[in-house]
């Protein structure tokens, strides 16, 4: 009944409780209070009977001393209404009524009644069921007149019934049931008004008993009525308190929490490599921008607002073989490396240039997890160093061949020299000349290196003195024009008699257009043909060679002024050279306030333009 | 006019003679294309810049942050005395890698 009883509120109960045992208390207060009025006017009845019968015994023996029988019949009846009894008659000894109150009665003989006797006395009563059932009490005492009997005195009085009594007690109901009642209802309205803190916070602790956490729920005051709803009140009012600091705490570590996330964002987006992490499929959950950039996507992923969400991330894997040649047999597609780092190089092309990524993931290492499935992913640009790196190797290459090939013709010209018994003046003077040659080869190759060597540390100089340049260039033409001979190639010149004397640095210059001008000569096969032209107009000179020669391929035109560049045509890669003269000739021209170009298409020849300011 | 050509995986750009409003427009678009895909490394080469003026110096430093956010750099070379000055008295110079020649600008990419 209690447990069933929970959803109701705790007054209602409490009133409920206290009407229900008020009430029975009230029910049988009722019936005792019934029970003993019963008794007490059953014993006021039975006084008030032998109290009339002995009156009446009196009076009629008063009467009949008096009057003798003649007003005996009035006498029963007179006693009959004023004790209010069923019947009252006088019995004679011969067992005849003399009078009774039923006058038909009167002068037959009377009905013997079975039934309990009980006697006070000479009084006698005696109880039975008349015939229509109901319980009567029979008084009887003994009548003297003058000290003769004269009979006996009968007086039958009706006992009430159950109904009798209740009908009786009615009258005193309003005193009896509804006074208790009021005070009842008094009592619940006070009783109410006295629990209504415990019930409130009855109810409170309920939805406390109800809910997963106490942090859940809403807990206030009650009303301060009593020393529990003051008590209660204190509770609360520490409990919110700490929970406001708990909260306050919160909001700290949230503050430094979200502090340190924007600061490693911060950090990570700061650093010129591209960092990300994924998840156990691969699928991004983090980039900073550089890595967005590398990987080309329109924003990071792991941004709140950003363009891509936690499920919609693209995998890192197919981001890498959709732009860059990531084979498949590839260490970051294989299962057993997955929990232990990698590193690869990836190659792709972008806009005719070659790029390289070195790329290093990295299991994310948790404690107490065994198993790592994501990864943290670095991402570096290592183009510049690899392209540093070739060409490193290109320069030990070229390098070595340079010094060993005129080292090796000078070691076995010298060799033969030394060792030979006889040899003409002629093939002396031959050997020596080739050995001279070779010499000169290397001094000027170690020239050269020593120029990009000053070019690279910036000391370069250039020692500045006006020009006659007619001169300078026929001592130009004078170098190259054997090797146009010996090539059997056109040779068009087209200087203008009017030139301006500038003040340049004539042997670098010089050094330049010859540069220019073997470089035509030797990459044009025999028959083909060589123009250098030089124009000056407004303060400015042009000097251009042009060649009908193997020409340059569009991807390598950029870098033809790269230091130790060689192209990777094998027209080219045939003839000797260090690849350090054009980008000599660029510094040089540079240094000059000049600048210098070129245009070329493969197998149709070059056009290398160079434009230095006179004054 | 302005050029640009590369060297490895460097942009240079040089052959300006000023940085200045009207020659903002040119110079930025240069510097777009350097930022096609991957991360911008591009060298400016400021050999025969005479003047830099608000927008110019603006400009470097837009560039500048745009191309770190994408890991990438724009380093100087070969300011004159007026464009350091210039650089060094608006505290632009503060923000950027600034070199004798552009040679060592591009080799600095390679540490």
């Amino acid at each position: 009944m209690f447990t069933n009883a929970f959803h109701i509120r705790l007054p209602r109960r409490v009133t409920a409780h206290f009407l229900l045992f008020g009430l029975a208390a009230v029910v049988w207060l009722s019936a005792g209070a019934f029970y003993v009025a019963r008794s007490v006017n059953y014993s006021r009845s039975e006084s008030s009977c032998l109290r009339s019968l002995g009156r009446a015994s009196a009076r009629i023996a008063i009467d009949y001393l008096q009057h003798g029988d003649a007003n005996l019949q009035a006498l029963v009846s007179d006693v009959k209404t004023q004790s209010g009894a069923e019947y009252c008659a006088i019995l004679a000894d011969t067992g005849v009524y003399l009078a009774h109150s039923d006058t038909q009665l009167a002068g037959q003989p009377a009905v013997e009644h079975d039934g309990a006797a009980e006697r006070w006395g000479a009084s006698l009563r005696v109880q039975y069921l008349n015939a229509q059932g109901t319980l009567m009490d029979e008084y009887r005492a003994p009548l003297e007149a003058g000290g003769r009997p004269l009979g006996t005195l009968v007086l039958g009085v009706a006992r009430p019934g159950l109904w009798g009594y209740v009908l009786g007690a009615t009258q005193h109901a309003p005193l009896v049931i509804f006074g208790p009642a009021c005070f009842m209802a008094l009592g619940a309205v006070l009783l109410n008004r006295m629990v209504r803190p415990v019930a409130d916070i009855e109810q409170q602790l309920s939805r406390v008993a109800m809910s997963a956490s106490v942090d859940s729920c809403e807990l206030s005051e009650v009303a301060a009525l009593g020393a529990a709803a003051l008590g209660w009140n204190r509770v609360i009012t520490q409990f919110n308190s700490a929970g406001q600091s708990e909260q306050f705490v919160q909001q700290i570590h949230q503050s430094l929490a979200q502090g340190r996330q924007g600061r490693l964002d911060a950090v990570l987006n700061s650093i010129p490599d591209g960092v990300a992490t994924t998840n156990s499929t691969g699928q991004l959950t983090y980039t900073n921008l550089p890595m967005a950039a590398i990987l080309g996507m329109k924003d990071v992923v792991g941004a709140t607002d950003g363009e891509y969400h936690a499920d919609d991330a693209p995998s890192m894997t197919d981001l890498l073989t959709n732009e860059w040649q990531l084979a498949n047999d590839d260490a970051l597609f294989s299962v057993e490396h997955r929990d232990r780092p990698v590193v690869t190089e990836l190659t792709g092309m972008e806009d005719g240039q070659r790029r390289v990524l070195r790329v290093a993931r990295h299991p994310i290492c948790i404690v107490g997890v065994a198993h790592r499935e994501s990864h943290v992913w670095i991402i570096r640009d290592v183009t510049q160093q690899k392209m540093a790196e070739e060409m490193r190797d290109q320069f030990v290459d070229t390098a070595t061949h340079e010094l060993r090939t005129p080292l090796a013709n000078i070691k076995a010209y010298a060799e033969t020299l030394a060792l030979a018994d006889v040899i003409d003046v002629e093939q002396q003077k031959q050997f020596l000349n080739t050995i001279n040659s070779e010499a000169t080869r290397l001094a000027r190759f170690v020239d050269d290196l020593l120029s990009v060597s000053s070019m690279e540390v910036g000391s370069l100089s250039l020692s500045k003195q006006v020009t006659d340049l007619h001169r300078m260039l026929n001592e130009v033409l004078a170098k190259v024009r054997p090797q146009v001979e010996e090539k059997r190639l056109a040779f068009e010149v087209n200087i203008p008699e009017k030139l301006p004397e500038p003040r340049i640095d004539k042997d670098k210059i010089a050094g330049v257009l010859v540069n220019l001008l073997g470089n035509a000569v030797k990459y044009t096969p025999s028959g083909g043909r060589v123009a250098f032209r030089v124009n000056a107009k407004d303060q400015i000179l042009e000097m251009s060679v042009e060649d009908t020669g193997v020409g340059i391929a569009e991807a390598e035109l950029e870098r033809v002024f790269e230091k130790f560049f060689r192209s990777e045509d094998p027209r080219v890669q045939e003839q000797t050279g260090t690849g350090l003269g054009l980008a000599l000739a660029q510094e040089v021209v540079r240094l000059h306030g000049g600048r210098i170009t070129v245009e070329s298409e493969i197998d149709k020849g070059s056009t290398f333009q160079v434009v230095l300011p006179c004054s | 006019m302005f050029e640009q050509k590369r060297q490895g995986a460097i942009d240079i750009i040089a052959g300006g003679d000023r940085i200045s409003g009207d020659r903002v427009a040119e110079l930025a678009s240069m510097l777009d294309t350097c930022v096609k895909h991957g991360q911008p490394r591009v060298v400016l080469d400021l050999q025969g810049v005479a003047l830099i003026d608000s927008a110019g110096l603006e400009l470097l430093v837009n560039v500048q942050e745009q191309y770190q956010r994408m890991g990438g750099a724009i380093k100087l070379a070969n300011p004159g005395s007026l464009c350091g000055e210039v650089l060094k008295v608006t505290g632009v110079a503060a923000r950027f890698e600034v070199f004798g020649d552009s040679g060592s600008a591009v080799r600095s990419f390679l540490l």
